[in-house]
């Protein structure tokens, strides 16, 4: 096992300074499934620091796509807190919600989720078309980042007419047009190929030597081996969290 | 300030190119869609077009007549009872006579003029050519009267009329049945055994010239062919008594005027008078041997038919765009189901509730009022058609496509409004998961 501290209660994030990006305090979802109260998340902890770059793991129904939801700001807590900047976010309004999602967050999902009617560039622009970015800009910033992974070539082309790996990278260069403090990526090379896959994992290793923090939910053992930071979640717990400085 | 507004200009240009893009993507969807509205819009505005034109015809006959104007007419009495008495006399008297029109002139308030006329059926000769027309006693002031212009020539006037002049003018029909060839003005027409001279040609009594057009050429029958004298000529030519041929025997009517034409000096007094004149006649004739015609009471039943009409057709109009906006919700319903996916994408990215909403109202909006303006072009193309083939008038209001096209942008408001907010009213995350 690569893990070199296998200990939960050793504090990964001593070895950062500063305040988290994130951080979740005491952290519980219920869900109300029938007569039966469902506990996908009982009291998580963490902190997240910018630069980190971590992958989420666990078996399926250990509460990844539950915490997802909730790092992501598309669902709140039931109890506890969530820290996103220094900023209280748990009680939020859905407008202040969409705003915070809009501005800080951004998103890489497993089917890519690109609208299809439009094409790579105006993709690329929607997040920023809805922080109320000038046109001009937002179609300057768009281009930039759909050459930088390399789909120069390619603006105006529809998603229908993109390969898996290419539609995949518009995602990112989506993810990245709002200049987001935390990036989430939702297995988000569980649809490619292990070639298209590769490419990916190597667009976000750059993205986090550029400074960028990333956080990989996955099923995927490999991903482990990737990333400094492992978190392997277990029936709505965090049961490891270990930090290795030697990726 | 400038900054927020400009803002939101930006978003409502890109909404609408969204829209735009939305709708093309399903092109034949979103045309059967809008065909609701456009059928609605449509046919409203070609039905009022149509609806106008007809009332419209109706109203200037009725106005040709004259709006202030009351016509009394001379009719043969029908009564059954009467009949056998005025067998024995071999003379038939009834109708108007001067006597009511004296009074009528006396004590109806508001009277300002009182045109009598008489009428005599009769053969008009030109040499060896006749017509089986109408001559008619009347008065110098009768084309002013009755809106009727003169084609060519003169009227006859008042010192004709004092010096009973043998003089006459002719109906435009008229002067082309006894005169085909030659300038009518100027030469003579003989009635029985008098000669008249042809001063001028009146334009036809807009009312046969109508249902003339209607039959097409059956101008033969005689209506329209009318010859007009001075009253004073009439009856010093022609006396009190006259004869007609009829199933073999003759039969001898005094009629001392046939017709009454009043003028009144204001419109608000012609009801008024008109019930005066009622009272007046009910008190003088024993037997109804008389009609009244009040063109202000046949014009203000036609607004009223036409008031009918336009309920009846908004109505119709309002159905149809009901259904339209149906037909527009339902798809919109179901576009949003569809896109359950794009909604949860566009929320994870930061879209707030309200700019769902407006995604999904500009779109509705833009189907609907796509759909009104093509039905606003079909519906002004329909009547200039039917004007052009089947060669009936229509009136084109300015409010009736400004209207239709307004409403097909509400419905599309009023139908947008639930898809648009069920679209954001859906559970981001869920959203995200929908396949």
């Amino acid at each position: 096992m690569p893990e070199t501290q296998s200990a939960p209660s050793v504090d990964p994030s001593s070895a950062k300074v500063g305040d988290p990006v994130i951080e979740l305090r005491g952290v519980e979802k219920h869900y109300q499934m029938g007569s039966v109260l469902v506990k996908a998340l009982r009291g998580v902890d963490l902190k997240i620091f910018a630069g980190d770059y971590i992958s989420i793991l666990g078996p399926s129904g250990c509460g990844k796509s539950t915490m997802l939801n909730i790092l992501g700001c598309l669902d709140q807590p039931s109890v506890g807190h969530y820290f996103l900047g220094g900023q209280d976010v748990s009680h939020l309004s859905d407008d202040d919600l969409s705003q915070v999602r809009g501005k800080k967050l951004g998103f890489i999902f497993q089917s890519y989720n690109l609208i299809q009617q439009l094409s790579v560039v105006e993709n690329i622009e929607v997040p920023l078309y809805y922080q109320g970015v000038s046109e001009k800009e937002s179609r300057e910033i768009a281009v930039e980042l759909a050459t930088k992974v390399g789909l120069g070539k390619r603006l105006d082309h529809k998603p229908t007419e993109l390969s898996g790996g290419q539609q995949q990278r518009v995602a990112i260069a989506r993810a990245l047009s709002n200049d987001p403090a935390v990036i989430f990526a939702d297995e988000a090379t569980g649809n490619l190929d292990s070639k298209s896959g590769g490419d990916i994992l190597e667009i976000f290793d750059q993205l986090n030597a550029d400074g960028k923090t990333l956080v990989m939910i996955t099923h995927d053992e490999g991903m482990a081996d990737r990333t400094p930071r492992v978190i392997r979640l277990k029936d709505g717990q965090i049961a490891f969290d270990t930090y290795s400085e030697t990726k | 300030m400038e900054i927020i507004r400009g803002l939101s200009l930006f978003r409502l240009k890109r909404s609408v190119i969204l829209g735009i893009k939305s709708l093309w993507m399903h092109k034949l969807r979103s045309l059967l869609t809008a065909l609701g509205i456009v059928f609605g819009v449509c046919s409203v505005i070609a039905m009022l077009a149509i609806g106008e034109g007809a009332s419209y015809e109706a109203q200037q006959q009725i106005k040709e007549l004259g709006s202030q104007n009351i016509i009394l007419s001379s009719v043969k009495p029908t009564n059954n009872t009467t009949a056998g008495e005025q067998e024995r006399s071999l003379i038939l008297e009834y109708g108007l006579n001067y006597k009511d029109m004296a009074q009528i002139q006396a004590t109806v308030p508001g009277v300002r003029v009182v045109v009598p006329a008489r009428e005599m059926k009769d053969f008009l000769w030109n040499n060896s050519q006749s017509v089986d027309g109408l001559v008619l006693g009347s008065v110098s002031w009768f084309p002013e009267m009755r809106n009727r212009d003169m084609m060519r020539g003169r009227f006859f006037t008042e010192i004709e009329m004092s010096n009973r002049s043998a003089v006459c003018v002719l109906t435009q029909s008229l002067a082309r049945q006894l005169f085909p060839l030659d300038e009518p003005i100027g030469q003579t027409v003989r009635v029985q055994t008098s000669y008249f001279r042809v001063i001028g040609i009146i334009e036809d009594d807009p009312a046969v010239a109508a249902s003339e057009a209607e039959l097409e050429g059956s101008s033969e029958s005689g209506e329209g062919m009318e010859m007009m004298i001075p009253i004073t000529t009439l009856k010093d030519h022609f006396g009190d008594v006259l004869f007609k041929y009829r199933s073999g025997s003759f039969e001898a009517e005094k009629v001392e005027l046939h017709e009454v034409t009043v003028r009144i000096d204001t419109p608000e007094r012609v009801m008024p008078a008109a019930l005066a004149i009622q009272h007046i006649l009910e008190r003088n004739h024993k037997e109804v041997d008389y009609k009244m015609t009040v063109p202000l009471d046949l014009l203000r039943r036609a607004e009223r038919t036409k008031q009918i009409f336009n309920i009846v057709l908004g109505s119709i109009a309002a159905i149809s765009l009901l259904v339209g906006g149906i037909g527009i919700m339902n798809i919109m319903l179901a576009t949003v189901t569809e896109r359950t996916r794009e909604i949860g994408i566009r929320r994870a990215l930061g879209a707030k509730k309200k700019d769902i909403v407006m995604q999904f109202l500009i779109e509705t909006v833009m189907l609907s009022g796509a759909g009104g303006f093509l039905g606003v072009v079909l519906g002004l193309a329909i009547p200039i058609l039917i004007s052009h083939f089947a060669e009936m008038k229509t009136i084109i209001e300015f409010w009736a496509p400004t209207l239709a096209f307004t409403i097909s942008v509400v419905i599309g408001v009023l139908f947008g409004i639930y898809p648009a907010f069920r679209a954001a009213d859906m559970n981001p995350v869920e959203a995200l998961r929908h396949e």
